[in-house]
């Protein structure tokens, strides 16, 4: 066999048939298993948003995650001094900026390889966050009643509504989300092309990180805690979410339907593991074949 | 008209690797009812005392236990998992296990998840609140939580022990070593963790103890030693040792850390019977350890708690309730009585 398999293509049946089992997974309880889900794959979703964007142009984002711990944990530093949570979160979105301000130069601006910047920032934000916070991190547990009051489940419904029509205006109706394709699918060809390279990759990884900061206000308020280690679990699940969802990890290939349908597969997949007691032996390696056969089929398509 | 057919291929294969997790689930119930008849009809001439044994019993069949630890990576909590795994087999229990590795969010999503996957009781050996809101939730599917180890609000039954009395016997232990072999002339590291108030009154306990016990001796320095990540023992202690040449006590919060300062201490050529290390869980390693002779001299063993953990969850399932805490017994361990407790193989 020659021809190409189109494995990446597959994602879009799997999710159709993924939908039909959906009731088996919220019966019961409908009110309470359902918020679970919706909780779950609302975290997914604006992570997998985030990811897929940077992927998108040209940024193959490992320190997502540690920037989301780093972030919440600064947060919580300054409710623990007495900030208000209004403040928190905004401070959460000016230092996930600052970070993908910080990415984008590193990118176009000094021709870094994505994987290697973002790989030291991880290391560096994690002992960073290690050496400001206790390792117990820091719990306020009040902000779990009020994350149950004023979000529930319809607020996060609409928070990631609100995501992914956002991203879709982006990727298909702003110069920034149209030509981040061309940025990173060829840096060279599109600086030589008269593009303002380094215009859109900073504006690309500042809108994703208002993703990455949806997700540190989430996580930092279900849980009511932060710590050095919140969120690191999502670093793999995420990459693998975006590549289950046909976003090229070379750049310049994604659909937000496929980013939604990467996310809502992964929430199921994790779901199904862990209720059958294979999640600690299964995940990891699911997680990296899935990997390594999407970067594969992408090589191929090249 | 090939590439759909792959995708279709692929796409089945994926679903049907789903529906054989649920059809699984169905397999494992429904063996559970030839096995439930056979032992109504074996039970037919019983006494009242069986009687209520087997009212218990057949309440707790069918049962599916989850549990939640924060790391299955070291020997104390891989040996709970074992243990549990043995209990609800015997029992004709289905079990889960996952691990939240430190990460709250993961732990949260965890819970949600086993709930989902129609356990019974979660037993929840969380590090601190952030999970109260998910347990909670948890309860009103109508499960039962069962935390050990760290007491939050939000629990059927907990089974706990005081951390810093078990600090202070780990340091008695080190105090008692240290002045009947060294004549009090100790030089001592403490390696504890900052993950929970739970270790740091077991840290504080340590330290205490040492001050009161053995006065003369000098606590070098007080090491936070972090996440119980394998590795980091062993680096910690290999500064230590050159940090501090007259180094000759190590006592730490846990086996596992101990271990590793024991393998590291002994690569470093220490004289084993003039130096110390002292920690908590009884683990296989530790007591092997004291066997041998090694540097390693003593530990804090915890009673078997997968049992316990298994017999409160039989209980739970028949309806009691709970209002005080359970305090797991505690174990001191040297070469002195270390053959009541260990055979070596």
């Amino acid at each position: 066999m020659k021809k190409i398999i189109n494995i990446a293509d597959s994602y879009k049946i799997c999710f159709l048939l993924l939908l039909f089992l959906m009731p088996a997974y919220v019966s019961g309880i409908p009110a309470v298993r359902a918020s679970f889900f919706v909780r779950q794959i609302t975290v997914m979703i604006l992570l997998t948003l985030g990811v897929s964007l940077e992927l998108i142009g040209g940024t193959f984002d490992l320190a997502f995650a540690a920037q989301i711990s780093f972030s919440a944990l600064m947060a919580m530093v300054c409710m623990m001094n007495g900030c208000p949570l209004w403040l928190v979160c905004i401070m959460i979105c000016v230092i996930n900026a600052a970070l993908g301000c910080l990415k984008g130069v590193l990118l176009v601006g000094l021709l870094m390889p994505s994987i290697i910047f973002t790989l030291a920032l991880q290391a560096i934000l994690t002992n960073f966050s290690a050496g400001i916070a206790p390792n117990s991190g820091i719990v306020l547990k009040e902000l779990q009643s009020i994350y149950r009051e004023r979000m529930g489940m319809g607020g996060e419904i609409l928070l990631v509504l609100l995501g992914i029509v956002a991203a879709f205006l982006f990727l298909e109706f702003t110069y920034y989300g149209k030509y981040s394709r061309m940025l990173g699918e060829n840096l060279s060809l599109a600086k030589e092309s008269g593009l303002k390279c380094m215009q859109i990759s900073i504006i690309v990884h500042l809108f994703a990180s208002l993703f990455f900061s949806s997700a540190a206000i989430l996580l930092m308020l279900q849980t009511g805690s932060s710590n050095a280690s919140l969120g690191e679990n999502y670093l793999y699940r995420v990459l693998t979410a975006a590549f289950l969802g046909n976003v090229g990890p070379f750049g310049g290939r994604g659909k937000v339907s496929g980013m939604i349908a990467g996310a809502v597969i992964m929430v199921l997949l994790i779901a199904t593991l862990t209720g059958k007691g294979y999640l600690n032996r299964w995940e990891t390696i699911l997680e990296g074949l899935i990997i390594l056969v999407a970067l594969w089929a992408q090589r191929k398509k090249k | 008209m090939k590439k759909k057919l792959l995708s279709l291929l692929l796409a089945t294969a994926m679903t049907a690797a789903v529906l054989t997790g649920c059809g699984a689930s169905n397999e494992s119930s429904q063996a559970q009812e030839p096995a439930e008849n056979q032992e109504t009809e074996a039970e037919e001439p019983a006494t009242e005392e069986e009687d209520s044994a087997n009212a218990e019993s057949a309440s707790s069949e069918g049962t599916k236990i989850g549990f939640l630890a924060p790391t299955l990576q070291t020997e104390f909590f891989i040996s709970i998992d074992d243990g549990l795994k043995k209990e609800c087999a015997d029992r004709g229990w289905e079990y889960v296990s996952v691990s939240f590795d430190n990460d709250s969010a993961k732990a949260v999503t965890n819970i949600e998840n086993m709930v989902t996957g129609e356990c019974d009781i979660i037993i929840a050996m969380v590090s601190d609140s952030s999970c109260d809101a998910a347990l909670a939730a948890a309860q009103a599917e109508g499960v039962k939580i069962m935390e050990c180890g760290v007491q939050t609000e939000v629990y059927d039954v907990c089974l706990n022990t005081d951390q810093y009395a078990v600090g202070v016997a780990i340091g008695d232990m080190a105090s008692e070593w240290m002045n009947n072999q060294l004549g009090g002339a100790g030089k001592v590291v403490v390696y504890t963790t900052f993950q929970n108030q739970d270790m740091q009154n077991r840290g504080q306990g340590i330290q205490d103890a040492i001050k009161e016990k053995s006065p003369d001796a000098e606590i070098l320095e007080v090491v936070d030693i972090g996440k119980d990540v394998v590795g980091s023992g062993t680096s910690t202690t290999e500064n230590m040792l050159q940090k501090y040449p007259d180094l000759n006590t190590i006592v730490c919060y846990g086996d596992a850390a101990a271990v590793e300062s024991m393998e590291a201490a002994k690569a470093a050529g220490v004289d084993s019977e003039n130096f110390g290390i002292f920690s908590c869980d009884g683990t296989a390693q530790a007591l092997e350890g004291i066997a041998n002779g090694d540097p390693q001299k003593g530990t804090i063993a915890f009673a078997p708690l997968a049992p316990m953990m298994a017999e409160y969850s039989e209980r739970l399932m028949a309806g009691e309730t709970f209002t005080e805490v359970i305090t797991a017994e505690t174990i001191t361990i040297t070469s002195e009585n270390l053959s009541e407790y260990y055979t070596a193989e």
